[in-house]
């Protein structure tokens, strides 16, 4: 493997990686901040 | 009616990330990239992702959720809730419902291969199977194509589908909550756990055969990392191009063709593929979102949990291993067809590995697991248009498509040896994802308008998209689709409707699957026109 294919696949799985920690991180914390009214989807109408 | 709601935010997340994640990361993605030279492939696709996948996530739970606020969760009500002065809209919308049912017609089927495969692997079944030809030989006995000394007849498979076919209705039919929450929320972390386990199997393989330093692990990855630009570029092309004066048209025509339009054409459609986008069944998952509920957040977390398991992890462990053990040579020998490199390679890969019988279980267990929670959300759109338009009971809704698709199923599985899943997968797969994904990307952006558009996109978000993106979704994401269907009709159109590329003696079970496929369709856009007839008699009644 040539040196630009580590820096290629380096590069692609730390925006690939680093896409997810920061999705999921924060999806994580939302959901905990988020009372457990607001998910359950009560008033799905528009403009509720 | 009530509708239905999700239980928790994680759970809709993992619900079309488990939709996501299936046959597509794990025997699609190796086998397109090893078919468009590795390295090549890699650089439009990561382009499609973030040009084109990105976006029509955001785009599909966006316009989802609009849908759901009025009590639709599927494309013909979304449509036309987003486009109330074009009647025809909702017309593009049936493609929203076709799509999935015809995917999944072909899809449990193989689903099931993985399933029996994972039988096969824990009694070792195919321990016998010693080399490439043996196990090709397998496979087609088990899919009924020869009687050999593996199989008599296609018993097996049928009795394997049919179980994968009870499972898929029965998780449907218990509901969005009770039924495809409960299976997510386990089974794409397992998935994403056993899946860790065999990639640090694979890199710890190292170099099996020292005798041939290119049966490696390294060299597998190199295949697929090494950029290669020059697949992507035409030279001859581009000289052409620029010795064409500006005045002629045929300049153009150079400049289209100085790029590869093959490699970027698979990589845009593994994209659609791989994030189920273009299919109309985040539309129907996102439906269920209470307005005040996040989307951009939601969609970017749902298409990293698949690239995830794409990139690192699926293209981390088929391409390395067959490499190892292959050599590069084999590899690509065996990707004639994704089929070949899943259920043809991996098990003789995974054979000769210690506790050999233990990993090939993992392996298709794995994969069926994935499979069904992507299977599972094909079935909703239909499910939840019978719910929404016509008030039919989830179970009834479940049931009926149940009926129509177990029948459609048999059209794939006595069909397989005469093209009838490619035509499927042309059609439901392929030029349908692309189509409705034009079509939603131009009506949120220029129907809906951009600025409407994006402040839906960003009611309740968790977070706030680069605006470099409000440009993206408005011009080079309908280009680019634009510019793949047009690249589709002039390559393919003519030869594909005149049936040039079908052998002669898979003519007449090709042309009686269009017709079928035609008068679902047909049945489908007769629904859609019923389902309105009865919302204006309703209103005239309530008027």
């Amino acid at each position: 493997m040539k040196v630009s294919g580590w820096i290629f696949m380096a590069a692609s799985w730390l925006l690939i990686v680093g896409l997810f920690a920061f999705s999921m991180a924060r999806t994580l914390s939302r959901t905990g901040a988020r009372s457990q009214e607001e998910d359950s989807g009560e008033g799905n109408l528009p403009g509720s | 009616m009530q509708r239905e709601r999700w239980g928790s935010r994680l759970g809709v997340i993992l619900a079309v990330a488990g939709s996501a994640v299936g046959l597509g990361n794990f025997l699609r993605f190796p086998g397109q990239a090893v078919q468009n030279g590795g390295g090549a492939f890699m650089i439009p696709y990561l382009v499609a992702f973030l040009l084109l996948g990105l976006p029509l996530m955001w785009i599909e739970w966006t316009i989802g959720r609009f849908g759901g606020g009025f009590g639709h969760s599927t494309a013909p009500g979304i449509f036309h809730t987003m486009w109330n002065k074009a009647r025809f809209i909702k017309y593009f919308g049936v493609i929203g419902i076709f799509g999935p049912i015809v995917i999944f017609t072909y899809y449990t089927y193989i689903e099931s291969w993985l399933l029996g495969y994972s039988v096969f692997a824990l009694t070792g079944r195919y321990e016998g199977c010693t080399d490439h030809a043996a196990m090709s030989e397998f496979l087609n006995g088990y899919r009924g194509l020869t009687s050999n000394q593996y199989f008599s007849s296609i018993g097996p498979a049928y009795l394997f589908f049919v179980v994968t076919f009870l499972v898929n209705v029965l998780v449907v039919g218990f509901g969005i909550r009770k039924g495809i929450e409960r299976l997510c929320t386990w089974a794409m972390p397992a998935l994403l756990v056993v899946a860790v386990i065999l990639l640090a199997r694979v890199f710890t393989l190292g170099r099996p055969d020292p005798s041939q330093p290119e049966h490696s692990v390294t060299a597998g990855l190199g295949f697929l990392w090494n950029p290669d630009w020059s697949k992507l570029w035409n030279a001859e092309a581009w000289a052409r191009f620029q010795a064409t004066p500006w005045s002629q048209p045929l300049k153009w025509a150079h400049l289209a063709t100085a790029l590869n339009g093959r490699v970027w054409l698979a990589a845009a459609g593994q994209m659609f593929f791989t994030l189920s986008v273009g299919i109309g069944v985040i539309l129907t998952y996102a439906s269920y979102l209470d307005r005040r509920n996040d989307v951009a957040l939601s969609g970017l977390t749902a298409a990293s949990a698949n690239e995830l398991a794409e990139v690192v992890l699926g293209g981390s462990i088929v391409i390395p291993a067959a490499f190892a053990f292959f050599g590069p040579a084999l590899t690509l020998q065996a990707s004639g067809s994704i089929f070949d490199l899943g259920f043809k390679t991996m098990p003789l890969v995974l054979d000769q590995l210690a506790f050999g019988r233990i990993f090939g279980f993992l392996w298709f267990g794995l994969l069926f697991v994935a499979g069904i929670t992507s299977s599972i959300s094909l079935a909703q759109p239909a499910i939840a248009f019978l719910e929404d338009e016509f008030n039919l009971k989830r179970r009834e809704a479940a049931t009926a498509f149940g009926v129509v698709t177990f029948l459609l199923c048999h059209l794939a599985i006595f069909g397989l040896g005469h093209g009838v899943v490619d035509e499927l997968d042309f059609w439901g797969g392929t030029f349908c994802l692309v189509l409705f994904g034009a079509v939603e990307t131009i009506l949120f952006g220029w129907v809906f308008g951009m600025d409407r558009a994006w402040s839906e996109l960003h009611t309740g978000a968790d977070i706030s998209i680069p605006r470099f993106y409000r440009w993206v979704i408005r011009y080079v994401t309908p280009v680019f689709l634009l510019a793949i269907l047009t690249v589709y009709l002039i390559q393919d159109g003519l030869p594909l409707l005149r049936l040039q590329n079908v052998p002669p003696a898979n003519r007449v079970p090709v042309l009686m699957t269009r017709i079928v496929l035609l008068l679902l369709f047909s049945v489908l856009s007769l629904l859609v026109w019923l389902a309105w007839r009865r919302r204006s008699e309703k209103t005239e009644v309530a008027a």
